[in-house]
């Protein structure tokens, strides 16, 4: 009897060490969404504050295209928003890349402007942004997938429900253009 | 006192047997059985030492060639500054050297290629020669260090680098390819769709792959064929080539940060630091003197 206790006592020590290493690894990676999203949030915020000198300079040569401006404002200001959740996040600024693609078609029709020094240094920024954001983007899912296939693994997943750990959004980008096949003709 | 391990049996045998089959021939005593067997065992590792001599050879030859073809240069052995360079298989042994060396250009990037010797012993056992093939490209900009060793590779590699691994998106990537980086988001970073779907169509059985600071090298244990060359060229000039932009743009401003900071503190420095041989000549060089102009003077005159 007395062996029994003290193999029972050692089996309970070693699933409460086994819990709060568990339980600790969720919270770190917790931690690490919550960093790897902040990162995102400085690069977006970034690509936002381009936009206005972005838009003044295309207005100088375009002043007459008030719709694409207007459309680029408005999806800044949405984007710029604060308390939007990482999905919500990602179709604002999925509104905002195609509105300004919509810009930089405008611009494409005044040579003037593509030569325009501060036109192409914003261009470049504007480019450089993207791509870090992209690669904050690359980086936030790696770690929002290793936290989600934490929680739902058994026997995480006991530990996951008793302190409700939820699963993490994903920030992922929906070009329509892109996800459309193309069409060849011959 | 040698200990006998199966590095050294092809030595001993060789030697053991050798002197037996000298004594028995001198001494006419042991021919016979004993004789016989020691008098076959000398020639089949004699035969053995042979073959890896030729082999090693025609190796070189095929090399040689394979250079010239290509429009490369080749020599036997140049000073590469091998020793200098760190990370498992380099750092270790002693009497490194680099063998078998090309020098050329592939699709636009100068390589160099060579086969990588070092001695190496453990504890009591007496030195075994180790070999490694290496190749090497600049890198466009200096980077932090990334290792990828294939999920093949054994035990000795991974445990001398270190196991833990870093997972990314792609399941055919994280199978083939172990990932070592102590800055996870830097990996990932370098590791971008089209840099994974050029490892993954690249992989070559065996071959590890390391950035590290300008060049990118691609490097596996033993004397490789001639033919893997250019798979290997094409392995490394393809991640050279496929860096991000923006990690080439992140790490060269550091780098030119970097410069611009030694640049300073070359400026900055004290003539004494910067005069060769001050530190070392044995002369008073007044250095900790408070302007203390006596003191010079009695130095000099010590010195006289």
């Amino acid at each position: 009897m007395e062996w029994f206790l003290i193999a029972l006592g050692v089996i309970v020590v070693i699933i409460v060490i086994w819990a709060v290493a568990a339980y600790n690894g969720l919270v770190k990676l917790r931690n690490l969404v919550q960093e790897a999203w902040h990162q995102i949030d400085t690069e977006l915020q970034r690509r936002h504050d381009l936009i206005p000198n972005l838009v003044e300079t295309v207005k100088g040569y375009a002043a007459h295209e008030r719709a694409t401006f207007e459309a680029v404002t408005a999806a800044r200001a949405a984007a710029s928003a604060p308390g939007s959740s990482p999905a919500q996040q990602a179709q604002h600024e999925n509104v905002l890349t195609q509105a300004l693609g919509r810009l930089f078609a405008v611009a494409e029709a005044y040579p003037d402007l593509k030569a325009n020094q501060n036109f192409l240094q914003l261009q470049g920024e504007l480019t450089n942004t993207e791509d870090r954001v992209a690669a904050g983007r690359r980086f936030y899912n790696a770690n929002v997938r290793e936290l989600n296939t934490r929680i739902e693994t058994f026997p995480v997943t006991i530990i996951a429900s008793m302190f409700h750990f939820e699963r993490a959004e994903y920030f992922e980008t929906e070009d329509a253009a892109a996800r459309q096949a193309p069409t060849v003709e011959f | 006192m040698h200990r006998f391990s199966a590095r050294n049996i092809l030595g001993w045998v060789a030697g053991v047997s050798g002197l037996v089959a000298v004594a028995g021939f001198y001494l006419g005593n042991l021919w016979g059985p004993v004789g016989v067997i020691a008098v076959i065992a000398a020639a089949v590792s004699g035969g053995l030492w042979i073959y890896q001599q030729v082999e090693k050879f025609r190796h070189a030859q095929q090399l040689r060639e394979f250079a010239l073809l290509n429009g490369w240069t080749y020599a036997e052995g140049a000073q590469l500054g091998v020793s200098r360079l760190t990370g498992f298989p380099f750092g270790l042994g002693s009497k490194r050297r680099a063998e078998d060396v090309i020098r050329g250009s592939y699709r636009g990037l100068d390589f160099v290629s060579y086969t990588y010797v070092f001695e190496h012993r453990v504890g009591d056992e007496r030195a075994a020669e180790q070999v490694f093939t290496v190749a090497q490209v600049p890198a466009p900009t200096r980077l932090r260090r990334l290792e990828l060793v294939p999920e093949d590779a054994g035990s000795r590699v991974l445990g001398a680098l270190g196991a833990a691994d870093i997972d990314l998106e792609s399941a055919e990537f994280n199978r083939q390819w172990r990932v070592l980086c102590d800055d996870r988001r830097y990996a990932i970073d370098f590791l971008d769709p089209r840099m994974m779907e050029h490892l993954i169509a690249g992989h070559l059985l065996g071959v590890a792959v390391r950035v590290d600071g300008d060049s990118i090298m691609a490097w596996s244990a033993g004397r490789a064929d001639v033919r893997d060359l250019a798979r290997r060229l094409g392995l490394i000039v393809g991640v050279a080539e496929r860096v991000p932009a923006h990690v080439v743009r992140t790490y060269s401003e550091l780098d030119a940060q970097r410069r611009a900071w030694e640049a300073e503190r070359e400026a900055n420095a004290p003539s004494w630091a910067k005069t060769p041989g001050a530190l070392t000549s044995r002369r008073y060089t007044g250095i900790g003197a408070q302007g203390d102009s006596s003191q010079d003077e009695d130095g000099a005159r010590r010195d006289r």
